[in-house]
């Protein structure tokens, strides 16, 4: 019934030719699969690239041409937002870099092609942050309901505030002091990024290419979530296949030895290459090698089960361990052991409730359609 | 057990997932052939409507509605769980197509003319999409008007009309052999029924047809046919309002809406009687375009 596998879908992507004998049955739960991990409008672009769009049957391709239309929106909307980011924030004095594909957009980049946003992601500096939140309040911003809990995790422990939403137009935009979060320990010196900025030919500011690369693999790598997983790992693919050039390699090597996320490189280069046949120069490879871990069979294990395609469809049979395994380790990393768990009692108080009074137990009021 | 079936509803089809045996009857009272069993093969959008899971699926039961793995809305109760499919169904075309400019409206036509009428809820536009699908005209659908992008083409999207409170009482006088779904009651639209529209309509549901007149309907239950000309500026901010995707498609929805505009007659017409609406529609519109 679902003749169509995690690998197939990865095939496609690498060579769309791969799709010539698909059957009207395998395109639709392609179709499918890519919606649930927001990666039509890319596909549609590899296609278009590849000249593949005009095989593709007419009642598929009204799909990614939907898509391709709620691409364009996004974009611009991420460039208007932007826009108004830049100057209602310019008297906060502090630095404002765009970061993730927000940045992308805005750097104009290829891996901005086809993408669709949930947020906006920026970078200021820990000074700043009070008064640009109090300033985006003013201007109709609105953090979210949360939890006690939630918020005591933002501030205390987190590397950004809980997220603020548009009043009107419902953009979302996180704000972060740092690059990964603050209780883990891995003090990194946020500056090492903020240096790294350039400002585009618009006006924007944003992160350098590697360090835009580098900050695409530790949000994957250094992180216990991985839903969009295979997503993250084709905007790596993207960013490291658009800059494929020797200042890019070496500018990106060091500032993750700088910065001490050497794993993170050495994992996202792996299944870059295994999965997406990146082709990583041997100076560059050579120079990695020195981040591989004791432990790379596990990471093998966990990686590979949950950085292909993910839906049920076509999820991988160790996809459920796997994807548990990585949020441990992404909390181990992230949190002290007496955080920990603290962190996941609370967590897990309300997972427990959920399972018991159905997932909307602590849903506020019923909206309805 | 979870049912699948195939909804195919040009232009798009469904496949929905059920364990609720009260969804599995209205829909096949609404939906009649259209409705296939035991399907195994994808469709365009995977929806389903299951029962809540833990103690919320026996104490006040809950329905879930999902779009693939999205759910986009909170549970309903039960009693809801069809009501809740139909517009779960009306989100997912707003939420993904853009193929065609979508205006919040009913279309019905005669031959290949077709008038659009869109209005807000409490205006009886949907007793009169009933009446006149009743009398000789065909729906193309009672929520949503599919128009090719700068043409006045409008495409049917068949579906059941959807009556509100008073008006089910009087549309089931007026149609005794109709076929009604169940009552859905306390929903945020009141009480809510679906009426599947005569075989006219489904027997005609790939035929698209020519707009050729755009007509605001209100019901005045006090007031005899009084028949305003609206003009083009009002009658096209009016269609902007309710055109569900003017802001993706910008300038695509600006010119088909404008170019409509120019083409057609625009009227705003206030009635107590159905029948009065109808005279009016096919002598002054549909025998003049």
């Amino acid at each position: 019934m679902h003749d169509i596998s995690a690998d197939l879908v990865i095939r496609v992507y690498v060579s769309p030719e791969s799709a010539t004998k698909f059957t009207f049955n395998q395109w639709q739960n392609l179709v499918l699969i890519l919606r649930h991990q927001q990666l039509l409008a890319c596909y549609s672009a590899r296609f278009k690239q590849t000249f593949f769009f005009e095989r593709i049957p007419t009642r598929i391709q009204r799909h990614f041409l939907n898509a391709d239309i709620l691409a364009t929106n996004h974009k611009m909307q991420v460039k208007y937002e932007a826009a108004e980011l830049t100057r209602d924030l310019s008297d906060q004095g502090g630095e404002l870099i765009f970061l993730k594909g927000a940045g992308y957009t805005l750097a104009n980049a290829a891996v901005g092609e086809g993408r669709i946003y949930n947020d906006i992601d920026l970078l200021t500096d820990k000074e700043s942050i009070e008064g640009v939140e109090k300033k985006m309040r003013l201007l109709g911003w609105l953090s979210q309901e949360l939890t006690s809990h939630d918020e005591k995790y933002y501030r205390k422990w987190a590397h950004e505030i809980p997220p603020l939403r548009h009043g009107k137009r419902g953009t979302i935009v996180d704000i972060h002091h740092n690059i990964v979060p603050l209780i883990s320990g891995r003090q990194i010196q946020p500056s090492l990024f903020m240096q790294q900025s350039v400002k585009t030919p618009e006006g924007f500011q944003v992160l350098s290419a590697p360090a835009m690369t580098l900050h695409s693999l530790i949000h994957l790598f250094f992180n216990e979530e991985v839903k969009k997983g295979y997503r993250d790992l084709i905007d790596i693919h993207t960013l490291m296949m658009s800059n494929n050039n020797k200042e890019f390699w070496l500018g990106l090597i060091r500032l993750a030895k700088e910065t001490g996320f050497g794993l993170e490189l050495f994992l996202a280069c792996r299944y870059c290459h295994r999965f997406l046949g990146t082709q990583i120069p041997d100076y560059a490879e050579n120079a990695i090698a020195q981040f591989r871990p004791w432990n790379i069979a596990f990471l093998d294990f966990i990686y590979t089960n949950t950085l292909q395609p993910n839906h049920p469809i076509c999820q991988p049979k160790f996809f459920g361990l796997a994807e548990f395994l990585v949020l441990l380790r992404g909390h181990f990393q992230k949190m002290p052991l007496h955080i920990l768990i603290y962190h996941l009692f609370t967590k897990s108080g309300v997972a427990i409730m959920q399972m018991l009074f159905g997932k909307h137990v602590f849903t506020k009021q019923l909206d309805q359609p | 057990m979870l049912k699948n079936y195939l909804l195919d509803l040009h232009p798009f089809s469904f496949s929905v997932k059920t364990d609720l045996p009260q969804v599995i009857q209205n829909l096949s009272t609404i939906y009649g052939k259209q409705l296939i069993q035991n399907f195994e093969e994808s469709a365009d959008y995977q929806l389903s409507v299951k029962k809540s899971s833990g103690i919320r699926s026996f104490i006040r039961p809950q329905a879930q509605f999902f779009c693939d793995q999205l759910e986009p809305f909170k549970p309903l109760s039960f009693q809801k769980a069809y009501a809740f499919l139909e517009w779960g169904m009306n989100w997912t075309v707003a939420a993904n197509e853009l193929q065609h400019v979508i205006i919040h409206s009913a279309v019905l036509a005669k031959g290949n003319k077709a008038i659009l009428f869109p209005a807000p809820p409490g205006s009886g536009k949907s007793t009169l999409t009933a009446y006149l699908a009743h009398n000789g005209w065909r729906l193309f659908s009672d929520e949503m008007a599919l128009i090719v992008p700068l043409t006045k083409t409008v495409i049917p999207f068949v579906r059941p009309i959807c009556l509100k409170n008073q008006s089910i009482d009087i549309a089931k006088n007026l149609f005794p052999h109709g076929k009604f779904s169940d009552i859905a009651k306390d929903t945020h639209k009141g009480d809510v029924i679906h009426l599947s529209p005569p075989e006219l309509s489904w027997d005609n549901q790939v035929t698209p047809a020519e707009l050729v007149a755009v007509v605001f309907p209100n019901y005045r239950a006090n007031q005899d046919l009084q028949i305003y000309q609206l003009d083009k500026t009002q009658a096209f901010m009016q269609l902007v309002d309710n055109a569900i995707n003017y802001g993706m498609l910008r300038d695509v929805a600006f010119k088909t809406l404008s170019n409509i505009i120019d083409g057609v007659k625009t009227f705003e017409i206030f009635h107590n009687n159905l029948q009065d609406v109808a005279d009016f529609l096919q002598q002054e519109i549909i025998e003049n375009a």
